[in-house]
């Protein structure tokens, strides 16, 4: 009998999941159950579900990381976590040490909190899925951009407002040249390129666009090169 | 992650059109983004860390720099603080990393299984313990003498603890082997001069060169120390410039930059030496000297010796009075290859010209001596074949050699192994002894270890792990003093180092004490880590003549052979591949040779009067005969060697050693005798004539350059130092007149950059020692075609050296003239000029145009760019370019791993059906703008260095910006030697070349 039972069960259960999958092809926006489940566990802001911002627009994480959260709520600065994206080509993933940094105390008896120690433990590595990338003969060069104060959301969209990151921007290059050729009015921008300009006025060599319509963060003016070179190669 | 929750996923990925391989042609990139579980402090993803270390390619210990990104290292180059290379490499330096990320590396110790024969991986522990019972039971049977050890000659701590070790174990059997040994001139030194030490030569003070055979420029003792050093004196520069005589049979890639070439019998140097030191005895330059050694010399008059050495007598005495008159020569001895059976006395002969010239003490100094290792002679390695052949050889231990390939096969070591009880190797290949052992035990390589060498008195390089180990190997170090441990009692007692590294400090404590005693010790090894070791001036001691001299024998030394075979057989160390010990870099292996431009084989180099008596060309297949054996290689004709003379390169004819090397080439050492050095029992290289016989067939030797001729096109220019001095001269006066004057190709750039890039290249200063060549491979990700596409002329090398033949030009100084030159050399060949050719960055490129997709552009800083992701392919800007510089990938060419984390993150790879070439380094260029932009400012000039000019032995490569007219490069391409190759196409190219110089015997 209990075996019965348990086929019963398993048959149910089964079914269930079945419908629950068939709720997740028609209803993309909607967490999956079990993640949504995981959320409100011993979640004391217990985020809604129903409302996780991008979710079903990018992939499943290997652990549930909200930037609405962390750059949202608590205002966290991008540079806090992804350190190196004014200094490097690559902006970078924070190490697993840094997580911890904080999470050691707060949250520390959450599911996604465990695995995150779990993969420390273990010694492993975060597999997070990839959501920004470029073709190898493109060399984007994240420093560049950050320290012509190009705002991260820019390209990334308002990741503070996003519970799952998707890819917000096409990457194209005609998005990219879009900008880039694209006259600034943004006034920290201006003024990033008047102290350039200023800087290469002392030299006594004069700012010039170098491209029609362009400021060239290059030459002491603004905005970027459209010249092919200065990405590919 | 659960299977139901991945399956989802798939399910979302596929549902939600979010995957991302639905888009375009280009490959898939990388998924996922791996974060670090700690961040190292010092390592910033994207950004490269670099670590001072020690180049370990041969003996002569260059300082090295290794770039590191992401944990592996991508790039190595000169230390630029190093004594010994000033920053600078060669090719086989550059070809290190092709060591460390050999595919062929043994992974794991591996032991041979009795039944099958063949190999099986084990792991360390099983492997340590193995050995350590089996040394064991030998030393307890009281036969610990039957252990024997072969190592290589290092001088550093590695060298100490393997003396400690056998010291310890009780057996006197430890043997140091080298392939080119210097021994003949430390004993000639201790007879002349009383000191058995390897001086230190001073080419930059030299400015007259007589080299009896010496590869100095390639693989002789130093070769970036005294190419750098050759540079400085023999380049064209402030109104003068060093004359360069090569004395020997044949014109190697050294001999190929001399001024004249004096193409002497074989093992005749000697005889010339002398008889140059007695005209300079007789003519009364050698002063208060000339009395001690006028009895040794007197006999040796030109006539005599000349025709021995079948030149000219004039020839003779106008090499020893130029040698007299200039204000400071320098003899060098013949090379290793042409050690003789007296190779002793031969170097004795040299210094008796040194010294009655006046030199020592002057371009030769003693005191800052190099350090090398005491290889063992001839009698010490019949002996272990004897003890081995006996059953006395019952453990064989090998290190860092190869002695099956090193050694002539005459020898018999290779049937001796037969009788080995148990030969262990350490081998980080399979070489052909690891193949033979029953035990590997593979070493890390120099680039995943500890370790340090000390190449001269005063030196001490500081070698440091620059990556985790990429297999599972081990530091020998490591494994000795952890048989060590197993052994337990003395043994375990008195090597008590809980492993290498501690060893390593501890040997430099006495270091620490000599440099900086008022340091901790804690901070004098973080710096000297840091720097890659410690150095120091050492001072010049006087030497005085020693009697000794007077009972060394100046005998002519034999050759094996009789009258059925004329040749005299030259087997000299390839410059791509040494002793053969880089044969399996693939990098090396598509490196043209200097001389012949042959790539991926061997061959014989033979004159063309006896090609003709024997009907053959280049290519087709010989037959060598000599006393000791016989093999069958391809004939390449060419001026370069005597008509009685073949040559042919050692490094190829690897049986096992991985897929680039094996069964590649043929081993020129099966054909010499166990030969030796009458007095320091070091082995003879020249000791054995040939025969030679055409077989009838033909074997391919790709040979990548097509012509040795320019045909009077202008390509290479080579003009007399007069005709330098004058066109200088004008230039000078230009320059006085207008200080700012930009060179026109300066104009080809967008008006408003600050930039206009360029570059020059001085032909008198390049040695075509290809060094840039390995440089740019590694540094721009160029994959490796094979000989068969190298047939095809589909190799991928942005850059090349042409090697002309050319006759010098007397000009009117304003340039252009083509008239009749006048020939100093009087040589048979002419001279020969090495020019570097890569994209020229026309500021008119004819590919532009003709492109039409525009892949192909100028840029507004007036780089040629190539956009890999516009071009489809159609090739018609390689055919439309008049320097055939653009290559096409014609196959998706693969990098096996683990070669592929060699690549350069920062230059894209590259895919079938693109265009691709010479991008001036564009990255460098790129991140030196970028450092520039943050700071606020221009590129100074000296920031943007491309690979081929930081490696630059020579410092040939001159790179910066042509808008700037203080630049370097400005002033180079305003120099009265400045021309264009092809210039008068109207390219407008922004690589300027400066004329050769060749100077003759009556210019000074």
């Amino acid at each position: 009998m209990p075996s019965n039972r348990r086929r019963a069960l398993s048959v149910g259960l089964t079914g269930l999941a079945g419908l629950a999958l068939i709720a997740l092809v028609f209803q993309l926006q909607r967490p999956h159950p079990a993640l949504s489940a995981a959320l409100v566990q011993g979640d004391q802001f217990s985020l809604d579900p129903d409302t996780l911002v991008g979710w079903g627009r990018g992939p499943v994480q290997p652990i549930f990381f909200s930037h609405r959260r962390h750059a949202g709520v608590y205002e966290m600065d991008c540079l806090y976590c992804h350190s190196n994206a004014d200094k490097s080509a690559w902006a970078a993933m924070p190490p697993v040490e840094l997580c911890l940094g904080c999470h050691r105390v707060v949250r520390a008896a959450s599911s996604e909190i465990q695995k995150l120690r779990g993969y420390q433990e273990r010694g492993e590595a975060i597999p997070w899925e990839r959501v920004y990338w470029a073709y190898d003969f493109v060399q984007f060069n994240h420093g560049r951009h950050v320290r012509a104060e190009v705002e991260c959301e820019e390209c990334h969209g308002k990741v503070e407002e996003h519970d799952v990151i998707y890819k917000w921007a096409p990457l194209t290059m005609g998005w990219c040249l879009e900008c880039h050729k694209k006259p600034q009015e943004d006034e920290a921008k201006l003024a990033a390129a008047a102290r350039n300009a200023a800087l290469f006025g002392e030299r006594g060599r004069e700012s010039h666009g170098l491209y029609p319509r362009s400021i060239d963060s290059d030459y002491g003016v603004l905005s970027g090169p459209i010249d092919c070179a200065a990405c590919h190669y | 992650m659960s299977e139901i929750k991945r399956r989802d996923f798939l399910k979302i990925l596929g549902l939600s059109g979010a995957g991302t391989g639905l888009v375009g042609c280009a490959q898939e990139p990388a998924k996922k983004l791996i974060p670090y579980l700690v961040q190292p402090e010092e390592i910033i993803p994207g950004i490269p860390n670099w670590y001072a270390s020690v180049c370990r390619e041969c003996p002569a210990g260059c300082g090295v720099h290794v770039k590191v990104r992401e944990g592996r290292p991508i790039k190595v180059e000169g230390n630029p603080d190093h004594p010994v290379n000033a920053g600078r490499l060669c090719a086989r330096g550059q070809a290190s990393l092709q060591g460390l990320y050999n595919p062929d590396r043994i992974a794991s110790p591996m032991r041979r299984v009795a039944e099958t024969g063949e190999f099986a991986p084990i792991s360390w522990e099983e492997a340590e313990a193995f050995l350590a019972e089996r040394i064991q039971a030998l030393r307890q049977a009281g036969r610990a003498d039957r252990l024997h050890f072969l190592t290589d000659a290092a001088a550093g701590s590695s060298e100490r603890l393997f003396a400690a070790w056998m010291e310890a174990l009780g057996s006197p059997n430890r043997l140091i082997f080298e392939s080119f040994d210097l021994e003949p001139l430390r004993e000639a030194n201790r007879l002349t001069f009383g000191t058995a030490e390897i001086p230190s030569y001073e080419l930059d003070r030299a400015d007259l060169i007589v080299s009896f055979g010496a590869g100095f420029l390639e693989t002789w003792s130093s070769p970036v120390q005294y190419a750098r050093q050759f540079s400085r004196s023999h380049s064209f520069g402030d109104g003068r410039k060093g004359r360069f005589i090569h004395v020997s049979p044949r014109r190697s890639l050294t001999g190929s930059n001399a001024d004249q070439w004096v193409p002497i019998r074989p093992a005749s140097a000697m005889l010339v030496a002398l008889a140059m030191t007695r005209e300079l005895v007789a003519d009364g330059h050698a002063g208060a000297r000339g009395a001690a050694i006028r009895p040794l010399v007197e006999p040796f008059t030109p006539e005599r010796v000349a025709e021995a050495a079948g030149i000219e007598a004039e020839t003779v005495s106008q090499l020893a009075r130029e040698f007299a008159e200039s204000p400071a020569s320098l003899a060098l001895p013949p090379g290793v290859e042409l050690a003789d059976r007296n190779a002793t006395a031969t170097h004795v002969a040299v210094n008796l010209l040194n010294y009655a010239a006046g030199n020592v003490g002057r371009t030769v100094r003693f005191g800052p001596n190099l350090r090398r290792g005491r290889p063992a002679g001839v009698e010490r390695l019949q002996a272990l074949v004897t003890a081995m052949n006996g059953g006395a050889a019952e453990i064989v231990l090998v290190h860092g050699v190869d002695p099956i390939h090193t050694l002539p096969s005459a020898f018999g070591l290779s049937e001796a192994l037969e009788n080995v009880g148990l030969l262990v190797s350490f081998a980080s290949y399979m070489d052909e002894t690891a193949a033979r052992a029953d035990l590997i035990l593979p070493d890390h390589t120099p680039l995943e270890s500890w370790g340090d060498h000390s190449p001269a008195v005063g030196v001490h390089g500081l070698q440091q792990p620059t990556i985790n180990p990429v297999f599972d190997s081990k530091h020998t170090g490591d494994v000795l003093l952890s048989l060590a441990a197993r052994m337990g009692g003395d043994m375990a007692e008195r090597l008590a180092w809980p492993n290498f590294n501690s060893y390593l400090q501890e040997s430099w404590q006495t270091i620490h004490q000599e440099f900086a005693p008022s340091q901790s010790f804690e901070q004098f090894w973080r710096a000297a880590v840091s720097r890659g070791g410690v150095w120091r001036e050492v001072a010049a001691q006087p030497v005085t003549l020693s009697r000794a001299v007077g009972g060394v024998e100046f005998d002519v030394p034999t050759l094996d052979g009789d009258a059925t075979t004329p040749y005299t057989l030259i087997t000299y160390p390839s410059p791509n591949l040494y002793d053969g010990r880089s044969a399996n870099r693939p990098w090396l292996q598509e490196l043209p040779d200097p001389v012949t431009k042959i790539v991926w084989n061997s061959w014989i180099e033979i004159h063309p009067d006896a090609a003709s008596q024997l009907g053959v060309q280049t290519g087709d297949v010989l037959t060598v005969t000599s006393p000791s054996g016989r093999l069958d290689v391809a004939a390449f004709v060419h001026e370069g060697v005597r008509a009685d003379t073949v040559a042919i390169p050692l490094g190829q004819g690897h049986e096992h050693f991985g897929r680039w090397a094996s069964g590649r080439g043929v081993n020129p050492l099966s054909l010499l005798p166990v030969a030796k050095d009458a007095t320091t029992g070091s082995p003879a290289r020249l000791a054995t004539r040939v025969a030679l016989s055409a077989t009838g067939g033909r074997s391919r030797l790709v040979v990548v350059q097509g012509s040795d001729d320019d045909q009077g096109r202008e390509i290479a220019e080579v003009v007399s130092l007069a005709a330098a001095l004058e066109a200088e001269e004008h230039a000078h006066v230009a320059i006085e007149r207008e200080p700012d004057a930009l060179v026109e190709s300066a104009q080809d750039a967008d008006p408003k950059s600050p930039y206009r890039w360029g570059m020059a290249i001085d032909l008198s200063s390049c040695i075509g020692c290809s060094a840039c060549v390995t440089a740019c491979y590694a540094e721009n990700n160029i994959p490796v075609v094979g000989e068969e596409n190298c047939a095809q002329g589909r190799e991928m090398a942005w850059l090349r050296i042409e090697s002309y033949y050319e006759h010098v030009v007397e000009e009117n100084g304003h340039g252009g003239g083509h008239g009749e030159g006048a020939v100093h050399d009087e040589s048979k060949g002419s001279h020969v000029v090495h020019l570097p050719m890569m994209c020229q960055h026309c500021g008119n490129a004819p590919c532009e145009p003709v492109c039409p997709v525009y892949a192909t552009y100028h840029n507004p800083e007036g780089l040629n760019v190539q956009v890999y992701n516009r071009c489809v392919g159609t090739r018609y800007c390689s055919n439309n370019c008049p320097y055939k510089v653009r290559r096409f990938e014609w196959f998706d060419f693969e990098f096996p791993y683990p070669l592929n984390l060699q690549l350069n993150p920062d230059v894209t790879v590259r895919q079938k059906g693109v265009m691709e070439k010479c991008t001036f380094c564009v990255q460098r260029i790129m991140s030196a703008r970028s450092d520039a932009n943050a700071r606020g400012r221009d590129v100074a000039d000296g920031e943007v260095v491309p690979a081929c000019a930081q490696t630059c032995p020579a410092e040939a490569i001159v790179f910066g910006n042509l808008r700037d007219s203080n630049s370097r490069v400005s002033k180079l391409a305003r120099s009265g030697r400045a021309y264009h190759v092809l210039g008068e196409l109207n390219t407008r190219p922004a690589v300027t070349y400066l004329k050769e110089v060749a100077r003759g015997h009556e210019e000074g």
